[in-house]
């Protein structure tokens, strides 16, 4: 019997998690020979992604594709990927998501919240750009009046660069960019493309502060549908097509931030990271001691997979 | 196809047998949760989610800001101005109401606010002037409308809210067809008036007494120069610009004309209690809409539309005829939500702007305002003018014509909708 | 007695007040705060939508009792009287149904909310608490429309239940939006 699980996203199709998913279903519709058939939902059309975490857990949608600072409320311990540098490279992410960290963090995401991450997805930089001046070094941050989403850790981090961040939703965004309520923002560098940002934020600044994960998750509603055959192929299908869009994204960055500076007029500028980092490093320090022992556990652990 | 034909007869029999609105939309998602079998919760989550997006809070301070407006004596100086200007031309007073709903228009966010605010003191002139009571009704009901065309606009906040347009262009996609409407309605008033031989009784034009009634209203001119200047300028939000106009409109009445009172002010407060009751329709509404994608309406639609014809202007005249049959029986905020879902893709596909898809469905809505059984800007005249809702219905019908003939304009020259937004923000981006 | 009365006369008006006063005076300070005191103010969004939520439910009360929700009567007005009666007996049950199976998923809902909790990121609090107005709100509903009944057969039991009957143009009243 043919079991259908439909996926939920609030980019659209042509997005990355649009692109992700088109992967995933061709992996899972293979390895299954067909028994599970995904559906991929665009465009918040079937929950919006705030709401996607709560719409899993009350088993209305069987997967969902959330960046992991949305994820936060429901799960604060998400907050260690959203650190500013927590990640060194990507190697370093690489190892903690394939290797133990990855698993403790699924299970404990399991067993607190009923959701299933089937696969952490690429790694995606946040690239940060402003309407007032090129950014070298952080004294240019100062002032700045950025955009941030409405997360403890990236308003700390911006105030810790000396910017001034102002939380807005995302659907105030574009607007508010545009007609200059806020100087600047940091997004996915594709999304500065797609929602051509770069027309009005002639600086583009690559800092690669945040990492920005777009995990796949699936209810257990759904999970407790499959065989336990089933479950495995799924599982593996959400894996690999992790790795192999990973692959893809890694190539694409690098061609966008091009395409941002020669068709889209911005001028980029790759200050140096010390001051960024040191800055980042205080927050690092005092989030994790505001959070409590686990989140600091969990902190160290990935701290140690770097070595 | 057979389950959404049962969802379809469901909503249909709910609905005449008179279940409010919201809560036959409700039955009518639950069934459909029913058939596909998702838990019913998901009614739960939108019944609290589906309001929290911070655009909504649009409607209720636009109404409320509307309503201290005209209580604290705003409105009535846009009507002075108005006179002054259109006064002495056949049909004075109907081409006067027009006028006046257009300069509200431009600081209301509601075209039923609008119709109030302005009808309330028209009408009765009109009266005064000899006027037929039904066309008098049918001005205001229709000029009303165009408070939700003229930004700011609740419905291009809406719009742009589930579509993901940029509401700065939507509102000053709407400035042209606004002014384009606005003639044609004159033109209607003009035509009739003087078959009618209704009276131009005020005064030929002349600068001193205009200029004078500009002064005397430069409080309320002032209004759209600050939302728009203030949205346009960076200082606020669109969203934000419904809060600044309530304060506008309170530090008006109470310091500059003196006209409000903290007893009016309570009245507002109430009267928009009411209004904001009914948004709960939203909250089914949404439900809904989420569950038209597990069912995979857009597809079909599309599917089955551009089987048909894939011109772009065909495909809009379709979609203008099944909105404006909707609007006869549907609420414009719940069409808007429940459709753009529907048919936005599908237009986007065949190279229609959803700026200009925008301005097309808030027009649609305003035909809506003007048809019955549900028409809002019907209902409001006829409480009025105090006749009946079916003697408007008639004498509306040449007004509802100049509003299909100016959609059919906007659809025809696309360039008349989007000059102006893609001239200040560039053109529209590539998605 | 006089407390009572009152609060039955305004509860839900009252509180649906004072939640339009908070989202004005919200949106207002995050506009001043940011543009005169140039900081940002992270508590106006969440308040504003919490409040937003409120009064939408506590107006929705109110409209059951003021007979403004939007409901379309022609069909059930051209019915002879004992018909038409009949029919919004018929409609108001639906209604009532709606209502109930609303308060019973809401349940169900803050069920999973009390289970697996979350914080606004914000404002920090617990999404349980203003949630329950779903409950709260639905259950209003509920007693508004069987007190609609109560008193129209204490009336005298005639003409349609829960409609004005005072002036002719019934019912259907000015929506604005
Ligand atoms: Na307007
Ligand atoms: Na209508």
């Amino acid at each position: 019997q043919e079991i259908t699980m439909n996926v939920g996203f609030g980019a659209p199709e042509d997005s990355l998690y649009g692109r992700f998913g088109a992967i995933f279903e061709e992996l899972t519709e293979e390895y299954t020979g067909g028994t599970v058939d995904v559906r991929l939902r665009c465009c918040n059309q079937v929950s919006t992604e705030d709401e996607g975490f709560r719409a899993m857990q009350l088993g209305t949608v069987d997967g969902f594709f959330i960046t992991a600072n949305n994820v936060s409320p429901h799960w604060p311990l998400m907050d260690v990927t959203v650190l500013p540098y927590i990640f060194q490279n990507t190697d370093h992410l690489a190892r903690v998501v394939d290797g133990e960290v990855g698993d403790f963090i699924r299970a404990q995401l399991l067993e607190d919240t009923g959701v299933h991450l089937l696969s952490f997805g690429p790694a995606l930089y946040r690239d940060f750009y402003n309407s007032v001046r090129p950014v070298n070094t952080m004294a240019d941050m100062d002032g700045l009046k950025i955009r941030t989403p409405n997360n403890a850790v990236m308003l700390a981090t911006f105030e810790a660069f000396g910017a001034n961040p102002v939380p807005l939703a995302w659907s105030e965004t574009p607007t508010a960019l545009q007609t200059g309520t806020v100087d600047g923002g940091d997004n996915g560098t594709a999304f500065i493309r797609d929602m051509s940002f770069y027309e009005f934020m002639p600086n583009l600044v690559i800092l690669e502060h945040f990492v920005s994960m777009a995990p796949l998750f699936a209810s257990s509603t759904f999970m407790d549908r499959l065989s336990d055959e089933q479950r495995e192929q799924v599982m593996r299908a959400a894996i690999d097509a992790g790795n192999q869009f990973s692959e893809e994204v890694r190539t694409e960055t690098e061609e966008v931030r091009q395409w941002l500076v020669t068709e889209g007029g911005m001028t980029r500028t790759d200050p140096d990271r010390a001051d960024f980092i040191a800055a980042a490093q205080t927050v690092q320090q005092s989030v994790a001691a505001e959070r409590g022992q686990e989140f600091v556990d969990l902190v160290n652990m990935i701290n140690a997979a770097a070595e | 196809m057979n389950e959404l034909l049962l969802l379809a007869i469901a909503f249909v029999v709910l609905t005449l047998i008179g279940v409010p609105l919201f809560a036959a939309v409700g039955l009518t998602t639950a069934l459909a949760l029913f058939l596909i079998d998702i838990p019913f919760t998901l009614l739960a989550q939108t019944g609290y989610t589906s309001l929290t997006p911070f655009p909504l809070l649009t409607i209720p301070l636009f109404v409320l800001a509307g309503r201290l407006m005209e209580t604290g004596g705003m409105a009535n100086r846009m009507i002075g101005i108005a006179s002054k200007l259109v006064g002495a031309y056949r049909g004075s007073m109907g081409l006067v109401t027009v006028f006046a709903c257009m300069l509200f228009g431009a600081l209301s966010g509601s075209g039923p606010a609008t119709t109030a605010a302005i009808g309330s003191a028209t009408v009765p002139a009109m009266k005064k002037d000899g006027y037929d009571v039904p066309f008098a009704a049918a001005i205001t009901a229709s000029a009303g409308a165009l408070g939700s065309l003229i930004p700011p606009s609740n419905l291009m906040i809406i719009y742009g809210l589930v579509s993901e347009t940029s509401i700065p262009r939507l509102f000053l996609a709407g400035i042209v067809p606004g002014f384009i409407v606005t003639t044609l309605l004159m033109m209607t008033t003009y035509i009739i008036a003087r078959r009618r031989g209704y009276g131009g009784g005020g005064d030929p034009f002349t600068w001193g007494p205009f200029l004078e009634a500009a002064w005397e209203g430069k409080w309320s001119i002032g209004a759209p120069v600050l939302i728009m200047g203030g949205i346009y300028g960076g200082i606020f939000t669109p969203t934000e610009a419904a809060g600044v106009a309530v304060f506008y409109a309170l530090f008006v009445g109470f310091f500059i004309y003196r006209e409000l009172t903290l007893r009016k002010l309570l009245e507002a407060l109430r009267f928009t209690a009411l209004l904001t009751g009914i948004l709960i329709l939203l909250t089914p509404t949404l439900a809904f809409g989420q569950l038209t994608a597990f069912y995979d309406v857009p597809a079909a639609v599309q599917a089955g539309i551009t089987s048909i014809t894939t011109s772009p202007f065909l495909v809009l005249l379709l979609i203008g005829i099944f909105y404006i049959f909707i609007g006869t029986f549907m609420e414009s905020l719940a069409q808007i939500v429940l459709f753009t879902a529907v048919f936005l893709p599908l237009v986007v596909s065949i190279g229609v702007d959803p700026v200009l898809f925008g301005i097309f469905t808030v027009i649609t809505c305003e035909i809506g305002f003007l048809t019955p059984p549900l028409g809002a800007n019907l209902t409001i005249a006829s409480r009025i003018s105090k006749i009946s809702l079916e003697r408007i219905s008639v004498a509306v019908l040449p007004f509802i014509g100049a509003y299909v003939l100016g959609m059919i304009i906007l659809i025809t020259f696309p360039d008349l909708t989007l000059f102006l937004p893609n001239w200040v923000y560039g053109p529209p981006s590539v998605r | 007695m006089g407390v009572l009365r009152w609060l039955e006369k305004h509860f839900e008006e009252a509180l649906c007040c004072i939640a339009l006063s908070i989202i004005a005076v919200a949106v207002i300070s995050q506009v001043l705060a940011r543009y005169v005191f140039e900081i940002a103010l992270h508590w106006t969004e969440e308040t504003a939508a919490i409040c937003m939520v409120w009064a939408v439910y506590m107006g929705a009360s109110l409209c059951v009792r003021e007979r403004f929700h939007i409901r379309i009567l022609v069909a059930v007005q051209s019915l002879p009287t004992r018909m038409g009666r009949y029919t919004i007996f018929m409609a108001d049950l639906a209604w009532a149904a709606f209502s109930i199976l609303m308060i019973r998923v809401s349940w169900d809902y803050l069920a999973v909310l009390w289970k697996f909790p979350s914080h606004s990121p914000s404002l920090g609090i617990n999404e349980f608490y203003p949630q329950t107005i779903l409950v709260i709100g639905y259950g209003l509903m509920l007693v508004r429309l069987i007190q609609t009944y109560v008193i129209w057969y204490r009336d005298g039991a005639e003409g349609l239940p829960g409609m004005l009957v005072e002036d002719g143009d019934v019912a259907d009243e000015e929506h604005l939006f």
